[in-house]
């Protein structure tokens, strides 16, 4: 009954067109789009087929389909240079790892929600997020992604292809809204990816409801969310004092994980420095190939989500049973380790409270 | 500093100098982009000579008395600039001199005092390479007109004529932080086993 619906979110899923998926099982298009669509229902030859052209099981073509998270206004928020299809394969990725959260969840405590809904300034906004996620008001957030996995957010690690860096949005599931931030893997920029995560947190908390609000202001909230979380001007008043520098730019980078260049123009967002001021730093930025790459030994290392894993580890053991794991979400366990190495392991797993320690580089 | 002679490697040098070396960076940092802004609210024409007396004068001021980072040898020491006409930027290092000029290459030696500085040994005498103790060095800064585009060198002269045993870019400062995160061990639970665990599946099977 679900069978064509599912068809097409196998094929979704893998990024495929109804032209590709044709070609790929020898048939027509319009053969696809009449199955995918139920007004026809396909033969067992078929099903194989679309097994060998998607790879997954045949049990996942049985299944009901998964919640779809509604594209519009991801679409909305899109860069303007990603194509449509592009961000469609995006998000059908995104239910495809959500639908495992979803499988595990139903066996697990569930973890309240502790994202609130603020319509005012970003500001103030952050104030609020700080206070309902147990953050103190001016202090650095040492592990983002695991302060927000703690207050019910859910994060899904997309695969890393050009045009794709985060979205986020609120699921409806049952009788709740769940918040769910997907952001691109394969990635070294520590930095941008918490820039990333803070901006669509701010989606997340400001534009839950609809707004009569431009995409750019909307847009420019997000970034001023994002930056008023991750540099809150409290604490910017008392560490940026001019005369700023490179280096003591540098030395705040590890500290406060973002970039120097996110720094410098929050300096200047603040009126802590002049444009001319910022101009020379950006300059000096320039000149030190930093706008390019900024130096490595300060690279802030890029969080990696945890929730995911824990909750396999916790229902299918530690080490992960990927069999029993496999035989529940019907995903092939190659598949499935795949997905979980975007995701911590124990081993890996670093506690809030532990402090990052800078000094130089002591002499050879 | 006793076993650094003319013919060390520079990056040995660099490496042995950088608690002096850092606080010359970031003060020529702080001072350069600050002398070109007065000059410009000042209305001020601009000229090489004025700028480069601006900045020599805040340099001083800013590392006269300065702590050195002791991150790099576990030693605690002061700046102390030694008192110069003109504002001229001179320090000493344990047993080395260093001066700070403006300018990609060493000046000429016009003065007696100079002629001593680069010499290294006596002067008169062609100091031998291999044995010769290194005592002076200079740090050579430059950037353009409106103060950007900064590059410091480290320079070992050789002799009056302004010709040196060797010359080095000076890497900035914001590479050689070193981040050092504690550890953690490796851990059989962590912090979601409160938030996660009290189902009936929560014994898992492991593979």
């Amino acid at each position: 009954m679900f069978l064509g619906e599912r068809i097409r979110q196998a094929r979704e899923i893998r990024g495929l067109t109804q032209e590709e998926l044709a070609n790929r099982i020898g048939c027509s298009q319009a053969l696809v789009a009449q199955i995918e669509a139920g007004f026809k229902m396909p033969n067992n030859d078929f099903v194989e087929s679309v097994v060998d052209a998607t790879e997954f099981p045949i049990t996942f073509l049985n299944e009901p389909p998964h919640p779809e998270f509604g594209i519009a206004e991801i679409l909305l928020r899109a860069q303007r240079t990603a194509k449509r299809r592009e961000i469609l394969n995006t998000v059908r990725y995104a239910e495809h790892i959500h639908a495992i959260y979803a499988s595990i969840a139903a066996k697990l405590k569930h973890i309240p929600v502790r994202i609130p809904e603020v319509v005012d300034s970003p500001k103030e906004a952050v104030k609020q997020v700080r206070k309902s996620l147990g953050l103190e008001p001016n202090a650095p957030v040492a592990d983002l992604t695991n302060v927000l996995e703690r207050a019910g957010v859910r994060f899904v690690i997309l695969p890393p292809l050009p045009g794709r860096d985060a979205f986020c949005i609120w699921l409806r599931a049952d009788d709740e809204e769940i918040p769910i931030v997907a952001v691109a893997g394969g990635r070294e920029d520590g930095d941008r990816y918490r820039l990333s995560v803070g901006h669509e947190l701010g989606h997340l908390v400001m534009h839950r409801s609809f707004l009569r609000k431009s995409n750019k202001e909307v847009e420019e909230e997000a970034w001023a969310f994002a930056a008023e979380l991750l540099l809150p001007e409290g604490a910017m008043r008392d560490e940026l004092i001019p005369p700023l520098t490179i280096t003591t730019l540098a030395r705040m980078k590890p500290r406060w994980g973002v970039s120097i260049a996110a720094l410098i123009r929050r300096a200047y967002e603040l009126n802590i420095v002049t444009k001319r001021q910022y101009h020379y730093l950006s300059h000096q930025m320039s000149a030190l190939g930093y706008k390019t790459r900024e130096p490595k030994n300060v690279d802030v290392p890029v969080e990696k989500p945890r929730l995911l894993r824990k909750m396999a580890e916790i229902i299918y053991g530690n080490p992960i049973n990927f069999d029993r794991f496999s035989a529940d979400t019907k995903i092939s366990a190659s598949e499935l380790r795949t997905i979980l190495r975007d995701y911590q392991e124990a081993k890996e797993y670093m506690p809030i409270s532990e402090k990052k320690v800078i000094r130089f580089q002591p002499r050879r | 500093m006793d076993h650094l002679t003319l013919a060390s490697d520079p990056d040995e040098v660099l490496q042995a100098v950088r608690p002096i070396l850092q606080p010359i960076y970031e003060a020529l940092e702080t001072s350069v982009p600050k002398a070109a802004q007065i000059i410009t609210e000042q209305g001020w024409q601009n000229n090489a000579m004025l700028f480069s007396h601006l900045v020599r004068a805040d340099v001083k001021a800013r590392l006269h008395g300065r702590k050195c980072p002791i991150e790099f040898d576990d030693i605690s020491r002061e700046v102390v600039m030694d008192s110069i006409c003109n504002d001229g930027l001179s320090t000493n290092f344990e047993d080395i001199t260093l001066k700070v000029f403006k300018g990609v290459v060493l000046p000429r030696a016009t003065s007696s005092q100079r002629e001593s500085f680069y010499q290294h040994t006596l002067p008169g005498i062609e100091p031998d390479m291999e044995t010769a103790r290194l005592r002076s060095l200079v740090v050579l800064w430059d950037c353009d007109v409106e103060g950007a585009n900064l590059k410091i060198f480290l320079c070992c002269p050789r002799d009056k004529t302004g010709i040196f045993a060797w010359r080095e870019v000076v890497a900035h400062p914001s590479a050689w932080i070193v981040v050092s995160r504690t550890e953690s061990s490796a851990r059989v639970s962590d912090d979601f086993d409160e938030l996660l665990q009290g189902t009936d599946e929560s014994e898992g099977m492991g593979e």
